[in-house]
């Protein structure tokens, strides 16, 4: 990876989005549930910013990215860019690194807006972090299969519903949905946040939630790199 | 002796059962522009999507000697960021290339968009466009440049101030695989061209070579009152005709020959459009 082209590829990818509120709006969204939850009752504020940042992962990682790679193509500017040397992995890390940005601005912001204490901030923030790496590429994937934005949308709907399941899920108490709600990441992380709240950080306790976050981290990237070949060359 | 920037021997493609290609052999040598001429579906984008590694060929093979960073391309698939403006369009561009940024002024000066530089590209006419994309496409100078129909649809205008720039970038050194189907572009700006009909090459010299070739075997005389008079084109024949009529004064005299329309139809049966 050449680090000039990512920077390039970054700062345009940049100032292009902030231009597009078409799809900025997947990163308002979030915040703008985190003021309207930030006025509930008696709801813990830890699991107010879990449903919060949840909606982060399941819209800036997955919508946002697939939005904006289908973009590149539908109006040609991927072929372009892979037709002036620069490689999937450049591609891939540029447009990462805008999303992880506004992932971590939205859930920095949902923070602040729900007025969580900062003793356990920074750790957080991390997991968040972390399991929004794992679901990136999902986006980069989606947004390689979709033929134009509109597409982009449609295909992301079924992960966006996958990884907010955790969220429905727990209302229901079946014990077969939530032992299917743990394999997904965002129930992993959900489950990290739950052991930072409640003081039991311990290998036992986060070891198989941090499996799942890796697991989805390798399967995501076999499936990016599937769909980009398929792009890349015509037949 | 110019070395071949690119090579192809018995290139063939093929998609499903239909063959787009069939066996196509040519080189285009450095500091050339190469035209590839044939009617639309005859295999011209096919061929430029093989040569910058778009597509895999079927069978044969092709070898392009330049470095992957010293091509230039402009298809008609060609895209630039439509919500950016002219000048930061061509700055990432230049950044992607490593380019020094004072050449994005000297390259949207070339192509008459210096003024426009501020204008995003959404609100420009489709020639500006076009004449964007070919800045992006030679903002690194590069050694070898294609071009997929660069004037199709264009106004005679901006089709003039495209071919000055191309031929300007040949006199730099620049190498340029260039299809078309307007054959007046071709004839202008060519140094060699092949004819591409149903996937193959049905004929490949220069402009000059392939109108002596299909020259018909007569002269045109044509005096001042316009009467024009054909004659067999034999030094006798010419001579008795112009005994015949040394009284009258001579406009002109030339050989009929065909143009390169005419050329491609006569060898193909089809128009080149």
């Amino acid at each position: 990876m050449r680090f000039y082209k990512i920077k390039a590829l970054f700062k345009l990818g940049l100032e292009d989005l902030l231009k597009n509120f078409n799809v900025f709006i997947y990163v308002i969204l979030p915040i703008a549930f985190a003021f309207l939850y930030a006025n509930m009752g008696n709801t813990p504020k830890e699991y107010l910013f879990s449903i919060c940042t949840l909606l982060t992962l399941s819209m800036v990682p997955v919508a946002l990215m697939g939005t904006i790679i289908a973009e590149e193509k539908e109006k040609n500017t991927l072929r372009t860019l892979m037709l002036n040397d620069v490689k999937a992995s450049e591609i891939l890390f540029a447009k990462a690194m805008i999303c992880m940005l506004f992932v971590v601005v939205d859930n920095l912001l949902i923070y602040f807006i729900l007025k969580l204490p900062m003793d356990h901030f920074i750790l957080y923030q991390l997991v968040s972090f972390i399991a929004g790496l794992a679901v990136i590429l999902f986006g980069a994937f989606v947004g390689l299969l979709a033929k134009n934005q509109m597409s982009a949308g449609l295909l992301s709907m079924p992960f966006m519903i996958l990884f907010m399941a955790p969220m429905f899920i727990m209302m229901f108490k079946d014990k077969l949905a939530e032992a299917i709600s743990s394999l997904l990441p965002t129930d992993a992380m959900m489950e990290i946040f739950s052991c930072i709240t409640k003081n039991t950080l311990t290998i036992t306790k986060v070891g198989f939630p941090c499996v799942v976050i890796i697991a989805w981290l390798v399967i995501s990237i076999i499936l990016f790199q599937f769909a980009y070949k398929k792009v890349g060359v015509d037949n | 002796m110019k070395n071949n920037m690119i090579v192809t021997k018995d290139l063939s493609i093929s998609f499903g059962r239909k063959k787009v290609l069939n066996g196509i052999t040519f080189d285009v040598k450095e500091h050339e522009i190469f035209g590839f001429l044939g009617p639309s579906g005859a295999g011209k984008t096919t061929t430029i999507k093989i040569l910058t590694e778009q597509l895999k060929i079927t069978s044969g093979s092709c070898e392009v000697n330049t470095k992957r960073n010293e091509i230039g391309i402009l298809s008609d698939n060609s895209g630039v960021y439509e919500r950016l403006s002219v000048y930061r369009n061509l700055c990432f561009f230049a950044e992607l290339s490593q380019t020094d940024k004072k050449y994005v002024e000297e390259v949207l000066k070339e192509v008459k968009l210096w003024d426009d530089k501020d204008k995003k590209v959404e609100n420009l006419s489709k020639g500006m466009k076009q004449r964007l994309l070919l800045a992006c496409a030679i903002i690194h100078h590069p050694k070898l440049l294609f071009l997929d129909e660069p004037t199709a649809a264009l106004d005679p205008a901006t089709t003039e101030e495209i071919h000055k720039l191309l031929l300007k970038l040949r006199e730099e050194g620049t190498t340029i695989f260039l299809t078309t189907h307007n054959m007046e572009e071709a004839d202008l700006l060519c140094d060699r061209i092949a004819f591409l009909n149903k996937g193959e090459i049905v004929e490949l010299g220069t402009p000059r070579e392939l109108k002596l070739k299909y020259a018909q075997d007569s002269v045109s005389i044509i005096y001042e009152d316009e009467k024009e008079i054909i004659v067999k084109k034999d030094t006798d024949a010419i001579v008795k005709a112009l005994q015949k009529n040394n009284k009258k004064k001579i406009q002109s005299i030339h050989s009929q020959e065909p143009n390169l329309a005419e050329i491609f139809l006569s060898l193909t049966g089809r128009e080149l459009k």
